[in-house]
């Protein structure tokens, strides 16, 4: 599936919404459950989702906690109370966006 | 197959070679592809680490990390900004905000004195050589961490880089000063300006040069978890 352009508007959005399930995740876990939840069809690459994952950081929308796993450090990250509202918002704004390109998609033709 | 402590090593030199400095961003790279590597060793156990780790590695594009570096760093500048402003927002409230009235005031009547050319060269002076001691100071530091081998943290660079290249933007500015030495006193707007301009200044440098390295390692430990572990 040729998506990049297409999911890099709403790559954020997906994280959002995926951390609005998960009470933590981190950042290979995100890649895997995208890929497992649309068959493949849609992955998320590694030079577009750290740099997503770290603005949503400096914006206070996700809250970082580190843990030792196996033999090594894993950050995890986790929405804030802000996130948390930005999450309903957006999902808001993308459902809008995706009934708008419907109607433009199947438009009924009025005789 | 599993990653063992030593693939981890391997993983940490990988990034640095790779042109990540971070530590911070290091460690979460190494995990992301040891996750991977892992991965790929389970739909294929013959490969070596090596080779898994190149194909891990491929996933990030033709940049390599340079996209996730530039993209952390560009984070990391917004949230010091972002605690500049918390910082300065403080010297507009009360008590502090009298203080500032003050040195406003006091700066703006010593202009207008007839001392108030000298004042002005000084002042400019008295701020280059405090950056230049500063900036020396931590630049010594940063130098003294990297022979040890210390750790380094991308928002501990961002606080002390700060203060370091101030000192270098502000040296050519020294020449147009000098004149300021042949001027008597201001005009009422010229010493309200450049009264606003000083004080503006000395806000400045206290909060980037003196409180926020002071207090670096309570925001390094708000910042990252992982800063004592």
């Amino acid at each position: 599936m040729s998506n990049s352009k297409l999911y890099k508007g709403s790559l954020t959005t997906i994280i959002l919404r995926l951390l609005s399930e998960h009470p933590k995740m981190y950042g290979y876990e995100i890649t895997q459950k995208v890929k497992e939840l649309t068959d493949g069809e849609l992955k998320i690459t590694e030079g577009a989702l750290y740099p997503a994952l770290h603005k949503l950081e400096a914006d206070g929308l996700l809250d970082v906690e580190v843990r030792r796993v196996d033999n090594r450090l894993r950050k995890y990250y986790k929405l804030t109370e802000k996130g948390t509202k930005e999450t309903a918002s957006k999902l808001n704004e993308l459902e809008r966006y995706i009934e708008t390109m419907q109607v433009l998609l199947n438009p009924k033709w009025t005789t | 197959m599993t990653i063992t402590e030593q693939h981890i090593e391997q993983l940490y030199k990988f990034t640095r070679q790779h042109y990540v400095e971070y530590y911070d961003l290091q460690t979460e790279l190494v995990d992301h592809m040891a996750n991977d590597i892992e991965a790929i060793w389970d739909e294929n156990p013959h490969i070596s680490f090596e080779e898994a780790r190149d194909k891990a590695f491929k996933k990030f594009g033709v940049f390599g990390f340079m996209d996730v570096v530039e993209a952390r760093e560009k984070a990391m500048h917004k949230k010091y900004f972002k605690l500049l402003l918390s910082y300065a927002k403080d010297w507009f409230r009360l008590p502090q905000v009298l203080l500032t009235i003050s040195l406003l005031l006091g700066f703006y009547t010593l202009f207008r004195t007839e001392l108030g050319g000298i004042i002005l060269g000084v002042s400019f002076i008295v701020f280059f050589v405090f950056y230049l001691v500063v900036g020396v100071h931590f630049a010594l530091k940063r130098k003294r961490d990297k022979k040890e081998n210390k750790k380094v943290w991308l928002f501990e660079q961002i606080i002390f880089s700060n203060v370091i290249w101030w000192g270098t933007i502000y040296a050519p500015q020294l020449i147009n000063i000098s004149k300021a030495f042949d001027t008597l006193s201001y005009s009422m707007i010229w010493s309200a300006l450049y009264a606003i301009l000083i004080t503006l200044a000395i806000i400045y440098i206290y909060i980037t040069a003196i409180i926020i390295p002071k207090n670096a390692q309570i925001h390094l430990k708000e910042t990252y978890p992982e800063y004592n572990m």
